[in-house]
C-alpha cells in the first residue's frame, strides 16, 4: 500500500516537473518570436509598402502580400537627385571601407601579436571612440572642415565614417588573427620568409574571409549613416542625407520606397557576413 | 660541417630569468635533446637557436658562421612545431615545397625533393590533400617532410610527439629515429619525456631552472649523473638519495648524500653482514620485475627486485647497494667524482 503511494506522488512529481518544462518552452518560444517579430515586422510592412501602389498604401486595409507594383520603385529611382545621392553613397562606403581596413588590420595584428605598454588602455580607448555620439561631434567637425577645406567632399565624409567604422575594423581583424596560431608564421620564417611574406604567403590567405566581412562591415555602417552625412555635405549628398531632406515631404509610398532602397545592402551584406561578426561578439561559431 | 656553438646565452622575459647562462657545444651530425621538466627553458633556447627569440646576451654560431642577430631565415635552420603547424590553406604537396619555392629553388628540384621527402615519411599519396583531411600523425608526418624538404643545416624539433596519441608516439619515435640518422643532419630536439630522450638521443642535456645541468651520452647520463637534480628527473622510478649515516666503509670526503638506483642493490632475504634491515611498504608487480617502496631509519626509498623474491609489505628483507654503482653527492648536490 505504501509502495502504491510512493508511486502516485513520483508520477506526480514527474507530472509537475513536465508541466513546469513545458511552461519555459513556452515562454522561451513566445518571447523569442517576439523578439524577431519586432525586428521582422517592420521590414515586412517596409517591403509590402514599397511594392504596393499608392492607393494600397493610403488606403484600408492594408494587403498581406505585396502586389509587386514596381511604380513606385520606378518613380523613386527616377526622381531628380536620387541617382547622385546613390552613387555618392557608394563612393563614400567605398572610401571608407578602404581607409577602415587600411589602417584597421595593422591596428588588428599588432593587438593580435604584440605586447607592448599600454596595449589594454589602447584596446579601451579603441572602444571609446563610439562613446561621443554624432551630433555632438558634427558641428566642431564641420566647423574644422570649412577650415581644412574638407566641408562638403566624400572625402572628408569618409574620414568621419572611418572613424566610426575603425573601432569595429580593429576588433574584428584582431579577434580574426588571434585565431591564426602564431606557429604558422613561425613555420614561414623558419621556412625562409620575412614578416611581410609570412604575413601574405600564410596570414593573409587565412584570414580573407573574416577582411572581407570587417570591410563589409565598415561599408555598411558608411552607408547606413545619416547625421554627419547630412551636416557634413551640402550638394554632394550621401543617400541618406538626401532621403532625411528631400523625401520629409514626399508621399507616403515613394518614402517607403526609399527606406527599402536604403536598408536592402545593409541587410543582404550582414546576412552574408554574420558568421565572423558573431564571432567578434563572442557569440559561438555554429 | 654543422656544429652549433652556444655561449654564455642569457634571456630573460621580464623579471623572469629563463636562461642563466647556457653554453653548449653539439657536434657535427649529433642528435641532441634538450631534456627537462616544463619552464627550464628547454624551448626559448630552441627558439634562440631557430632565430624566433633573441638572447639578451651570448653568441650563437651554427658552424663557423656566427648568427646571433640574424633572422630566422637566413639561418637554414628547419623547425617542427609542437602542433605541427601545416599551413591549412595549401596541399601537402605546397606545404613541403614552401621552404624551397622561397629559395626560389628550380620546379625540378623542388617535385624531386617534395617527392624523396614525402616518400621517406610515407605520406606520398596524400600529396594532393589539404591539412583538414589529415590525422594529427599525418600532419606530423607533412611537418618533418616539410623541415627535411629544405635540406637545412640544423633541424630543430620541439616536443614533436607530444600531441600523438600513445601507441602512435611510440611508432613515429622509432621511424623518425630511422630517418634522421639516416639524414645525417644535426639536430636539437626538446622534450619532457625522458624515455624519448633516451631513445633517440645521441647526447642529452638535462636542464634545470635555465641551466644546463649535464650535457653527456644517455648511458652517462644515467649512470653518472652529474647531479642530484638529474639523477631524480631520470629513471623511472628515479634514483634513490639515502643519507650515509649508516653506511659503513668508506664515505668520501664532503659526502652527504648517496645516489643509488632502485636496481642496483643485492638483496637478501635473511640478515648477513653489511645489508640494510628495510621494512616493506608497498609491493608493486610490474611484470618483468616487483617494485618495493621501502623504509630505513625514516628514510623513504624504492628497490626493483626479481620476481621470485617472495615477499609482501610489513616484511624486512636485506639490501645493500653495488659498490661500483654507489655515487656520492655533496651539500650543493654535485657528483663527488
Amino acid at each position: 500500500m505504501s509502495n502504491l503511494n510512493q508511486d502516485v506522488s513520483l508520477e506526480q512529481e514527474i507530472q509537475a516537473a513536465d508541466n513546469k518544462n513545458k511552461v519555459w518552452k513556452w515562454l522561451f518560444i513566445s518571447s523569442a518570436a517576439f523578439m524577431i517579430s519586432w525586428i521582422l515586422f517592420p521590414i515586412y510592412l517596409l517591403i509590402v509598402s514599397a511594392l504596393s501602389s499608392a492607393e494600397v498604401v493610403n488606403g484600408w486595409p492594408k494587403a498581406f502580400v505585396p502586389e509587386f507594383d514596381m511604380e513606385t520603385l520606378q518613380f523613386f529611382m527616377n526622381y531628380y537627385g536620387v541617382l547622385g545621392a546613390l552613387k555618392n553613397s557608394l563612393i563614400a562606403a567605398v572610401f571608407t571601407m578602404v581607409i577602415s581596413i587600411g589602417l584597421g588590420t595593422p591596428a588588428g595584428y599588432a593587438l593580435a601579436r604584440f605586447e607592448f605598454r599600454g596595449k589594454e588602455t589602447f584596446r579601451m580607448m579603441i572602444l571609446l571612440t563610439r562613446a561621443f555620439p554624432m551630433p555632438l561631434l558634427a558641428l566642431p567637425l564641420a566647423v574644422i572642415f570649412i577650415n581644412v577645406g574638407l566641408d562638403d567632399t566624400l572625402f572628408g565624409l569618409s574620414l568621419v565614417h572611418a572613424a566610426l567604422a575603425l573601432p569595429f575594423a580593429v576588433l574584428i581583424t584582431s579577434s580574426l588573427f588571434l585565431g591564426i596560431p602564431v606557429e604558422l608564421e613561425e613555420a614561414a620564417w623558419v621556412l625562409g620568409c620575412n614578416r611581410w611574406q609570412a604575413f601574405m604567403k600564410v596570414v593573409m590567405p587565412l584570414a580573407l574571409p573574416g577582411l572581407t566581412a570587417s570591410a563589409v562591415f565598415a561599408f555598411v555602417i558608411s552607408w547606413n549613416e545619416v547625421f554627419a552625412a547630412a551636416v557634413l555635405t551640402i550638394n554632394n549628398q550621401t543617400l541618406t542625407a538626401f532621403l532625411v531632406q528631400s523625401l520629409s515631404s514626399s508621399p507616403a509610398e515613394v518614402k517607403f520606397a526609399g527606406g527599402l532602397i536604403l536598408i536592402m545592402p545593409a541587410i543582404l551584406f550582414l546576412f552574408v557576413v554574420r558568421k565572423y561578426l558573431f564571432s567578434m561578439w563572442g557569440i559561438a561559431n555554429r | 660541417m654543422t656544429t652549433i656553438s652556444i655561449e654564455n646565452v642569457k634571456k630573460s622575459f621580464g623579471d623572469a630569468h629563463i636562461l642563466k647562462s647556457v653554453s653548449l657545444d653539439i657536434k657535427h651530425q649529433e642528435f641532441t635533446v634538450l631534456l627537462g621538466p616544463s619552464g627550464c627553458g628547454k624551448s626559448t633556447l630552441l627558439r634562440i637557436i631557430a632565430g624566433l627569440e633573441t638572447q639578451d646576451t651570448g653568441v650563437i654560431k651554427i658552424g663557423d658562421r656566427t648568427v646571433s642577430h640574424l633572422p630566422p631565415k637566413e639561418r637554414n635552420v628547419a623547425m617542427v612545431f609542437q602542433n605541427y603547424a601545416v599551413f591549412p590553406h595549401m596541399t601537402v604537396f605546397e606545404n613541403i615545397a614552401f621552404g624551397l619555392r622561397m629559395k626560389k629553388a628550380p620546379e625540378q628540384k623542388i617535385k624531386e625533393n617534395v617527392e624523396r621527402t614525402a616518400t621517406l615519411m610515407h605520406i606520398d599519396h596524400l600529396l594532393h590533400r589539404y591539412s583538414g583531411q589529415l590525422s594529427g600523425g599525418q600532419r606530423q608526418r607533412v611537418a618533418v617532410a616539410r623541415a627535411l624538404a629544405v635540406e637545412p643545416d640544423v633541424l630543430l624539433m620541439d616536443e614533436p610527439l607530444s600531441n600523438l596519441d600513445a601507441l602512435l608516439r611510440l611508432q613515429m619515435r622509432a621511424e623518425l629515429k630511422a630517418v634522421l640518422e639516416a639524414s645525417k643532419t644535426t639536430t636539437v630536439y626538446v622534450t619532457h619525456d625522458q624515455v624519448e630522450a633516451m631513445s633517440l638521443a645521441d647526447r642529452i642535456a638535462v636542464m634545470n631552472a635555465g641551466r644546463i645541468d649535464q650535457y653527456d651520452l644517455p648511458d652517462e647520463i644515467y649512470n653518472n649523473p652529474a647531479t642530484e637534480y638529474v639523477g631524480s628527473f631520470i629513471g623511472n622510478p628515479p634514483m634513490n638519495f639515502i643519507s650515509p649515516t649508516f653506511q659503513r666503509g668508506d664515505i668520501p670526503e664532503g659526502a652527504t648524500q648517496l645516489g643509488i638506483r632502485p636496481e642496483d642493490f643485492d638483496v637478501s632475504t635473511e640478515a648477513r653482514e653489511d645489508y640494510w634491515p628495510i621494512t616493506i611498504l608497498t609491493r608493486e608487480r610490474l611484470g618483468s620485475h616487483q617494485q618495493l617502496s621501502a623504509e630505513l631509519n625514516g628514510q623513504l626509498f624504492r628497490v626493483n627486485i626479481a620476481n621470485e623474491i617472495d615477499v609482501s609489505s610489513g616484511n624486512t628483507l636485506y639490501l645493500k647497494p653495488k659498490d661500483d654503482k654507489k655515487r656520492w653527492y655533496s651539500e650543493s648536490g654535485k657528483i663527488i667524482l
